[in-house]
């Protein structure tokens, strides 16, 4: 989610403020929703499910369309944070796996 | 033969040699309701119905019609093609072998609202009124999908959850 604070650093060059928008959005709600399932001790292996489809959806659309890059980092720690956007991935599904066998054994 | 199988074996033999296999469509959609198995047609013919349609220009011709920008931060189209014939093939096979099956409807939902999300907000400042009618085709087209999605994972989630302690 951190990897999202280098939104404001590339703002400017951006060609449509509304899809930062819209992933910040995305990624608050899933925040909040998870958070609130874990306070709540409920169920929150299909949120965690959804929030990862989400991550592996926008990684390709970012990777994938070469011609029409979203998001460009130009501060230091938006660039390292990009960099490690992969193994959040990974942490994601890592996540959503373990939980849903959690929930459903 | 039957001297060398056990009774148990036996038991087993005959349960896998019906008519219908446990691993399968038909049989997967039959122990679900009614209203899971329209939804489950449904979204299939979407899917396909936009598989199809993505291939042709039919959907930029009718974007024409409506006061559309530029697509600047809207997800490509090969792009939007792809993950529909991938959320095609795992929700189909998901129900083919009953796993993963809740998972994949969650999230082909979640995919899903972000293309809608990302999609109207293309339009939300260059939208007139003469654009109503086509423009309330347009949101209906894309709510139809996402309401079937919405069902199928009630039914789903109401099908599979735990018995409650009497």
């Amino acid at each position: 989610m951190l990897y999202y604070a280098g939104i404001f650093a590339a703002t400017e060059r951006d060609p449509s403020a509304m899809i930062h928008a819209t992933r910040t959005a995305f990624v608050c709600v899933f925040f909040i929703l998870i958070s609130l399932q874990i306070a709540r001790r409920k169920p929150s292996g299909l949120l965690i499910v959804s929030a990862a489809s989400y991550a592996g959806a926008t990684f390709i659309e970012d990777f994938l369309v070469l011609e029409s890059s979203f998001f460009l980092p130009e501060h230091p720690m938006a660039g390292a944070l990009y960099a490690l956007r992969p193994l959040f991935m990974l942490m994601m599904v890592y996540w959503a796996v373990r939980r849903r066998s959690i929930e459903t054994a | 033969m039957n001297d060398k199988l056990s009774k148990a074996e036996l038991e087993a033999l005959r349960a896998s040699s019906g008519a219908v296999s446990l691993n399968s469509i038909a049989y997967n959609l039959h122990i679900r309701s009614k209203l899971a198995r329209g939804c489950f047609y449904g979204l299939n013919v979407c899917a396909l119905a936009f598989l199809f349609v993505s291939g042709t220009d039919v959907m930029e011709g009718w974007l024409l019609q409506v006061n559309a920008p530029p697509e600047k931060g809207v997800t490509d189209l090969r792009v939007r093609t792809l993950f529909v014939f991938l959320f095609f093939l795992w929700v189909n096979l998901a129900l083919t072998f009953d796993r993963l099956y809740v998972e994949a409807l969650v999230s082909a939902l979640s995919i899903y609202l972000y293309a809608i999300v990302t999609r109207f907000s293309q339009f939300y400042e260059h939208l007139t009124f003469d654009d109503f009618w086509p423009f309330s085709i347009f949101v209906l087209l894309r709510l139809i999908p996402l309401a079937l999605l919405i069902v199928l994972i009630k039914e789903e989630l109401h099908r599979t959850a735990p018995d409650r302690a009497d």
